[in-house]
């Protein structure tokens, strides 16, 4: 599917002639713990926390997998009475925490309005928020899942202790929010495209000058990925993994027509940038589970002739000295994106508008 | 300087506080102490104030009880003033009496043997002082004494010297203080050998000296003006 030009039409926000929402500034915290929510990792729900230093810098404190009750169907089933769950141990106990909610339902997308954005749902059942109005050419963010599961997740943290929640954000635009904020993205000057893979999808973010200019969201994972390899093999889908993590077989073949068509996607992007912003992308990032990123990344150079990249915008991220963080975090720290996204986007100044 | 995308789903009043000290809670705390603590003093000043009103009750009653008993009192004082000014009155009364008697019976005892009184006539002028005028001080002229005229006939004009000494200096010296012969009053009588003579004496001038007492505290009108009994 060609990425499509953000309308201007009537029902754009900037030509509506609707008065623009009033824009409300608050002080940002400087010490956050993101959580990921519905990770339904065995080891506990990925916890990062960040702190900001005088001079505005971002650090990790610490990160790791916090042993709570995370998994989704279990916070869906909850009691909608019950209270503050989860007790985080000492070293993520910061004074805020910003919650990424993985789930289903959980979703953001780029609309023009609420309605559109949720048109394959009950929008009665859900809670959506949008995004203040988008950069020059970009359309405003919709994020939305559950009302009954925002509530619960609202009230796993307990009142009169750290940490307690001041954001709730849906995984996928957490995750686009780390990259963001990586070393990365400013080293590319601002502009560079993302292709973010999933369990189940994958994202393609376009970062224009800094800020996401478009945002997209396939249906197609980690999962596909890995079952159209193992299918090919006659093996299962772990093997498959196991054996594109060793780099012992050539993928390209049995992913190049399952991949293909998302690079293309971001290729679509990127001259809807040229003509829209002036701005040539040259950048092209593959983040992911280290089993594929590095084959996905391969796959769009042999076939564009483009430089397209890896990056762990976690394992490159700042570290504070002495940071408490897991012995094996090089090889785990692309399960902290969503956490660490989710902490930094509330460390910024939050823009609300009335949605 | 990258730009995320920040889109909060959490509501702002589902927003919690970390410290263990809550305002939601502590503000109705306070506030109910506070409430707790207005109704306390109120009930103290209400209690305060019922106190005072009943002190206040008790002492009008008593006061109610006690003015019979002032007035009693009172009019026991103003009884008594009254009767102590009277007494006083009196009292002036009895100190401004002459008693002509003993003075008659020592001028009766004086009188020679060839001396016969033919007439013996006391005027005694009441004292009665005239009304001052509006505004002027009453006058403090004493009263007029009395006076005693003695007509008779007599053979020897010494025995009337004589007794004009004993009228002076005899016996009625109390009721008169000075006696003397009118130019003119002593004269042959038609008898051959026989005078006629009259003798005028004059009585001591009559004082009403107030009464040698403090006079009362207090003294109701009728008793102050007490006219009636003045004699």
């Amino acid at each position: 599917m060609p990425p499509t030009e953000p309308p201007q039409g009537e029902n754009s926000p900037k030509a509506s002639g609707k008065p623009k929402a009033k824009v409300r500034r608050k002080e940002p915290p400087s010490d956050v713990v993101g959580i990921e929510v519905g990770a339904g990792l065995a080891e506990g729900a990925p916890a990062v926390r960040l702190h900001r230093s005088p001079e505005g810098f971002l650090r990790i404190v610490a990160a790791g997998f916090v042993p709570v009750v995370s998994d989704i169907e279990s916070i869906r089933a909850m009691p909608a009475e019950m209270r503050g769950p989860w007790s985080l141990p000492p070293a993520f106990r910061a004074p805020a925490a910003a919650l990424a909610v993985t789930a289903p339902d959980a979703l953001v997308r780029q609309s023009d309005s609420v309605e559109d954005a949720t048109a394959d749902f009950d929008a009665s059942t859900l809670r959506t928020k949008a995004s203040a109005t988008g950069k020059k050419g970009s359309l405003p963010f919709v994020a939305f899942m559950p009302e009954e599961l925002a509530r619960r997740v609202a009230r796993l943290l307990p009142e009169g202790r750290k940490p307690t929640a001041v954001s709730i954000q849906v995984s996928p635009l957490a995750r686009v929010n780390a990259f963001a904020a990586s070393p990365a993205l400013s080293a590319a000057g601002g502009t560079a495209v993302l292709v973010q893979i999933a369990s189940n999808t994958t994202t393609i973010a376009l970062f224009a000058k800094g800020a996401v200019a478009l945002y997209r969201e396939l249906s197609v994972g980690e999962e596909d990925s890995l079952h159209a390899v193992a299918g090919p093999m006659n093996v299962d889908n772990a093997t498959a993994k196991e054996l594109l993590e060793g780099g012992l077989v050539d993928p390209g073949p049995f992913l190049g027509p399952l991949v293909m068509p998302i690079f293309r996607q971001a290729e679509l992007s990127t001259d809807w940038v040229l003509r829209r912003n002036g701005l040539v992308v040259e950048k092209f990032f593959v983040a992911g589970p280290p089993a594929l990123a590095p084959h996905w990344a391969a796959i769009f150079r042999d076939q564009t002739g483009r430089e397209a990249t890896t990056c762990d915008p976690i394992a490159d991220f700042p570290q504070e000295e002495g940071a408490n963080l897991p012995p094996d975090f090089d090889k785990v720290s692309g399960r902290f994106a969503a956490a660490l996204g989710a902490a930094a986007a509330a460390m910024q100044e939050e823009e609300e508008d009335a949605t | 300087m990258s730009r995320l995308v920040h889109v909060n789903l959490l509501r702002e009043e589902e927003r919690r506080g970390h410290s263990p000290i809550r305002a939601r809670v502590m503000v109705p705390m306070f506030s109910g102490l506070a409430l707790l603590a207005a109704a306390v003093w109120a009930g103290l000043a209400l209690l305060s104030n019922a106190m005072l009103r009943s002190g206040n009750a008790r002492a009008e009653e008593q006061i109610q009880e006690q003015s019979a008993t002032v007035a009693r009192y009172e009019s026991i004082v103003a009884r008594k003033a009254a009767l102590a000014a009277e007494a006083g009155q009196l009292d002036r009364f009895l100190d401004g009496r002459v008693l002509f008697g003993p003075a008659l019976a020592a001028v009766a005892e004086a009188v020679p043997e060839d001396t016969a009184l033919a007439r013996l006539e006391l005027s005694y002028p009441l004292p009665v002082a005239a009304r001052p005028a509006p505004g002027a001080p009453a006058a403090k002229k004493a009263p007029p004494g009395a006076t005693l005229r003695l007509q008779g006939v007599t053979s020897r004009p010494r025995d009337v010297e004589d007794l004009v000494a004993a009228i002076r200096e005899g016996g009625a010296t109390n009721a008169f203080v000075s006696a003397a012969v009118p130019p003119g009053s002593f004269r042959t009588d038609v008898t051959p050998g026989t005078f006629r003579f009259e003798i005028v004496a004059a009585g001591a001038p009559r004082s009403f000296s107030p009464p040698p007492k403090t006079p009362p505290r207090r003294a109701p009108a009728a008793a102050a003006n007490g006219g009636g009994n003045a004699p």
